[in-house]
């Protein structure tokens, strides 16, 4: 049975019932996000986060009524994709699953506490993930999406959602637990 | 089968919780969600425009805050038949040699830039934006997206026959009327470029290349050195939604 879809309706005078500008209060920090974490640069998630809620806005009688964030974040997959391959130099995840071929500046526990630096770590991290365990990872970790929604989002079964999960935890695990050493180790040396 | 518990809710102290909060509550600016916003309702505005008529673009001018917006609905939901006649004489020239290009457009009938510089255009740019499959295995039905957005929408239906002759016609006079601009532009004639591009907006009741004329006005205030029209001109550019390249222009004139 075909889902109600979404229509745009015209607001009575003193009313704001644009449902794409509703969207976009709720989602768009979540979009950008998904953008940064998936490796854009700021700027060009910036855009992108902007594409996403033009092409929402654009075939917004398409999108099925409780499926929106589904739809906001599936642009933004796609976008993402896009981008990356129109990288000329892809960032390739290690083979060992270590980070040794990533240059990485280790900032020490205190500078830490500077969310900055924390998302430039993590960001390295993630670019050391293969790009499908880091999609499902920051869409589960970050953007609690669960496994059943991921598994609609990207189209695969379930319990590939919930395997690829599974890896994409130990292997951020791993990369983790191998900063925090050379983070120990720094500190040891400092 | 039940998900895991997830990191960013694991003890505070942990480093895996720390880098995730700290990605969590990573936020864009709100110059550019601002922007977006702009953009959105512009769009929105023009779709609105586009089946309902006058009354709709009213509202959409109203949340795009954008004057030109307005100028362009009131033309647009009415298309008169003063425009029309303008573009009949216009069309009476022999046909423009960029048709192809510009009939390659979104399908949502707003034209992307089909200048070489679309081509050069960073992975972002608009012109791709239509191949994008919204509804990535979401959707379920069977019908394929890119043939439900074919589909005429009760509303297309209900208007009278579409004089699609006169859109056809109406384009080509466009392109033509925009190829004069930017041949205008490349010979590096700016000020001539400005004058033929200046009517456009009163000229076209769809508009459909207005994406480009304002790219292309905004270029030749700028190379001119007028600073305030192009300053302008780049704002309602990016409030367009033009990304890519052309936003990073845009941003350049407005020294953001």
């Amino acid at each position: 049975m075909r889902q109600p879809t979404l229509r745009l309706v015209k607001p009575e005078e003193g009313e704001t019932p644009d449902p794409v500008q509703a969207l976009l209060r709720e989602h768009f920090d979540g979009v950008w996000r998904l953008l940064r974490r998936l490796g854009l640069p700021q700027a060009d998630a910036d855009d992108a986060a902007q594409q996403v809620f033009i092409i929402a806005c654009r075939r917004f009688e398409s999108i099925q009524v409780g499926s929106e964030r589904a739809f906001l974040f599936g642009c933004a997959l796609k976008l993402a994709a896009r981008w990356r391959q129109a990288q000329q130099k892809p960032v390739q995840p290690t083979a060992t699953g270590e980070l040794d071929c990533v240059e990485l500046d280790v900032p020490s526990v205190e500078e830490l506490v500077d969310r900055h630096r924390a998302r430039e770590l993590l960001d390295v991290i993630l670019n050391s993930m293969p790009s499908e365990l880091r999609t499902v990872f920051v869409l589960f970790e970050l953007e609690e999406f669960t496994s059943h929604e991921i598994a609609a989002l990207l189209g695969i079964p379930r319990g590939t959602a919930t395997s690829r999960l599974r890896r994409a935890r130990e292997e951020f695990a791993k990369r983790l637990s191998r900063a925090e050493s050379r983070l120990r180790f720094r500190g040891t040396v400092a | 089968m039940t998900d895991p518990e997830r990191l960013l809710k694991s003890p505070p102290n942990s480093m895996a919780a720390l880098l995730l909060r700290a990605a969590a509550e990573e936020k864009p600016s709100a110059a550019v969600l601002s922007r977006t916003t702009e953009a959105v309702a512009a769009v929105g505005a023009a779709a609105a425009a586009k089946t309902t008529g006058s009354a709709a673009a009213a509202w959409g001018v109203k949340h795009a805050g954008l004057g030109a917006v307005a100028k362009w609905m009131a033309i647009g939901a009415l298309g008169g038949a003063a425009a029309l006649s303008s573009v009949q004489a216009l069309i009476a020239q022999p046909e423009a040699k960029h048709a192809p290009a510009v009939l390659a457009s979104g399908a949502n009938g707003r034209a992307t830039i089909p200048s070489t510089q679309a081509s050069a255009a960073s992975p972002l740019a608009p012109e791709p934006v239509a191949a994008v499959d919204p509804e990535p295995a979401l959707s379920d039905t069977t019908e394929p997206q890119r043939a439900r957005s074919s589909e005429p929408s009760p509303r297309d239906v209900a208007k009278p026959e579409a004089p699609a002759r006169a859109e056809s016609a109406l384009l080509a006079a466009e392109v033509r009327f925009v190829d004069q601009g930017r041949a205008a532009l490349q010979r590096a004639a700016f000020a001539e470029a400005i004058a033929q591009l200046a009517p456009y907006e009163g000229l076209f009741p769809h508009q459909q290349l207005l994406t480009e004329v304002l790219f292309l006005r905004m270029e030749s205030f700028s190379r001119l050195g007028d600073v305030e029209p192009a300053r302008a001109l780049a704002a309602r550019v990016l409030a367009l939604g033009v990304v890519g390249r052309q936003a990073a222009q845009a941003r350049e004139v407005l020294g953001r």
